[in-house]
């Protein structure tokens, strides 16, 4: 291991986080010291790692996750919940991260089969009803509106398999009632 | 113990293929595997002496194909098959081309899963021998409103609506209104077409607040019936059960009685054999309602393993095999067992089910603490099956023993790759209401918003975050078994372009 900073602003689900951490190893050989800020507090760690397995000592209690990349983002697994964190620019704000969600459409919450849909193009749909439902694992999704929408184009049909993440139907901008100046209108949403 | 079969297919998948596998090799029988197109190199096709492919990956043409499974255990030179959980495990006919084939049906005779296939028929044959059963008309409901609001009319609101040849949840709809009566029903149908085959229903009241306690029994073919304890499943999600444990918390004894009592008369009116389930909702007087008999080994009987400390799988090839059952003593209680399902799935997003490559893994261990596990490292979590990963399992000398051990093992438990339930089931184990055992089915429907609300990220995250990058780890382990080859090559390289100049200079040999 070697000495280096590790300054990073990384976004884990609706947050953002500052990290800037100068790393120095111990003259063991094993691990190191990590010292510097989080978000702007003062912290120092012990840390040390061993293929995957990432353990660090902080506030007199020792932490040991599963860290993997996976392409930018670090997946670490600890205490039962694995954390996604995606590298953005600094001074990205945690507002700025709900734009992404302003998107016209409706997407596949899972890879699986289209098994009903419940909305034609043209169709004005109300916040909270159904708009499509998809079938995986032998369990059904009902896919909702999360706000009041007109649909523009229906992209998927009844028995078609689709993707996580796959738009499925697609909104009419601006056609929403009530549509305000914060970054458009939301998408689909969960069940 | 003398068995007449010497190799054994396992109709099955994921963990409970992998579980009856390690019976068979204690057992000294060589155990047969079968695949899809997408479990060609899954853990239960290593775990297996041997392995046949069964079919693409769809389950209707692979692990639900009669004829693909029974051709499988003949070319694999088979004289029994374990059929395992869901799939075809209580499917007569089954049963029945495995008996035509000359192969011994590890479960109950084809004869009386034909004659306990239709779930009202069995409801009024146990109903008919004193067994107290769930109230609602003992006939399907015919298609169309009509039909739909005079069974809600005799059961009254909440109604549930239920596929005759159902279980697991599947084609299950709870109905609080007239109004949600036809679009329950259309998907329900739905549901339960394509999960049985069968699209009829039956409706039933309501029994709520309730416990959902069932009886594990096994049943020779000399009439020897024995139960085993009862485990609570109370804790379910949309009726899918999330945490099992036996034995009950807060079941008098006289209730308890009861139960043990009804579970043996059903078992007896309805001819059953080898090891079956019998199902009962308790409510709060602690009266109870017969649900349904399980004609199969259930997801959670590792709890029952564990506290009665016998071998279930190797008790149903016994069974089958024509061996009597031991003294009623033979397997008495010592301690508590809990059990946690790890699925893979997205508390934060409805529980949507998530597949994909499983890049890391690490499995808890430890006394008290037993793992199944149908996942391995490097392996992938196809979107076509269920979503169960693993199952954890604690056994302790009292209940808060085991809930203790469980927790820590959850807090071990790390699956990256696929989002799973464990945080999740972690909160379920710390509310007071599970720690008191005060449980009811309805409990994880009506706090599942707050149970899966986000939590922010503890600076523990971040540091550990901060530790892997300062320390790049060797390829293996910094991007996953299932990544490789020159993408990874390149992160590696951006990810050091990220030192500071005068880093490397201050930095001793790695």
């Amino acid at each position: 291991v070697k000495a280096g900073n590790v300054e990073r602003t990384w976004r884990v689900g609706r947050e953002v986080h500052d990290v800037d951490l100068r790393f120095e190893p111990s003259r063991a050989g094993e691990g190191g010291t990590l010292a510097g800020t989080v978000n702007g507090a003062s912290v120092t760690a012990e840390a040390a790692r061993a293929g995957a397995e990432v353990s660090i000592a902080w506030a007199g209690s020792r932490a040991t996750a599963l860290v993997v990349r996976r392409g930018e983002t670090l997946l670490v697994a600890w205490g039962g919940r694995t954390y996604e964190l995606v590298p953005v620019e600094r001074g990205t704000h945690a507002a700025g991260v709900h734009e992404a969600e302003g998107e016209p459409f409706a997407t596949s919450p899972m890879t699986g089969v289209v098994v009903k849909v419940h909305v034609d193009a043209g169709a004005a749909v109300a916040r909270g009803a159904a708009l499509f439902v998809v079938e995986a694992m032998k369990m059904e999704y009902v896919v909702r509106a999360e706000r009041d929408v007109v649909v523009e184009d229906v992209k998927r049909g009844p028995g078609e398999r689709v993707e996580v993440g796959e738009v499925i139907v697609t909104f009419r901008e601006g056609d929403e009632p009530g549509d305000d100046d914060e970054g458009g209108g939301g998408g689909g949403g969960g069940a | 113990v003398t068995f007449p079969f010497r190799k054994v297919l396992v109709a099955n998948r994921g963990e409970i293929a992998l579980r009856v596998v390690r019976t068979l090799r204690t057992l000294g029988l060589a155990s047969v595997a079968i695949h899809s197109d997408a479990d060609a190199r899954a853990p239960h096709v290593l775990e297996a002496d041997e392995a046949q492919r069964v079919g693409p990956p769809e389950p209707a043409k692979s692990y639900l194909s009669v004829s693909a499974v029974v051709d499988a255990a003949k070319r694999g030179g088979a004289q029994a098959v374990h059929p395992g959980y869901g799939f075809l495990s209580e499917r007569a006919d089954f049963a029945r081309a495995c008996e035509q084939a000359g192969l011994v049906f590890v479960g109950p005779p084809a004869a009386v899963l034909e004659a306990t296939g239709d779930k009202l028929g069995v409801k009024a044959r146990v109903a008919r021998a004193g067994v107290p059963v769930v109230p609602g008309p003992l006939g399907a409901v015919a298609e169309g409103k009509a039909a739909l609001e005079q069974a809600a009319a005799a059961t009254g609101f909440p109604m549930l609506l239920k596929a005759v040849g159902g279980g697991g949840g599947r084609g299950l709809r709870r109905v609080d209104a007239t109004g949600d009566l036809v679009q329950a029903a259309e998907s329900a149908r739905r549901e339960a077409g394509g999960a049985f085959g069968d699209a009829r229903l039956y409706a039933e009241a309501l029994v709520h607040p309730a416990r959902h306690v069932e009886v594990q029994v096994l049943a020779d073919s000399k009439g020897g019936v024995r139960v085993i304890g009862e485990r609570d499943c109370s804790l379910q999600r949309r009726h899918q059960k999330v945490i099992e444990e036996t034995p009950a918390p807060g079941l008098s004894a006289e209730t308890r009685r009861v139960l043990h009592e009804a579970a043996v008369a059903a078992v007896g009116a309805l001819g059953y054999r080898n090891a079956g389930t019998v199902e009962f909702l308790v409510d709060r007087a602690g009266r109870a309602f017969f649900l349904e008999v399980n004609r199969r080994l259930q997801v959670e009987h590792p709890v029952t393993e564990c506290v009665h400390g016998l071998d279930l799988v190797a008790w149903q090839l016994r069974v089958a095999a024509g061996e009597s059952l031991p003294a009623a003593d033979a397997w008495a209680p010592r301690g508590h067992a809990v059990e946690a399902r790890v699925c893979a799935e997205d508390p934060e997003n409805g529980f949507v089910p998530s597949s994909g490559p499983v890049l890391a893994l690490r499995e808890p261990s430890g006394p008290g603490i037993r793992v199944d596990s149908g996942v391995r490292e490097g392996g992938e979590v196809p979107p076509h099956y269920d979503s169960l990963l693993m199952k954890v399992v604690a056994h302790g000398e009292t209940r808060a023993d085991a809930i203790a051990r469980l927790d820590a093992a959850l807090a071990r438990t790390a699956v990256v790759g696929v989002r799973t339930n464990v945080a999740f089931l972690r909160r379920v184990l710390a509310t007071p209401e599970f720690r008191e055992g005060l449980v009811r089915t309805d409990f994880l429907d009506e706090h599942a918003a707050t149970l899966c609300a986000p939590e922010p990220t503890p600076v523990e995250v971040l540091l550990l975050a901060a530790a892997a990058e300062a320390m790049p780890g060797a390829g293996a382990a910094d991007g996953g078994a299932g990544g490789g080859g020159p993408a990874r090559a390149r992160t590696a390289w951006e990810r050091l372009r990220d030192w500071r100049v005068g880093a490397d200079a201050a930095g001793s040999a790695s």
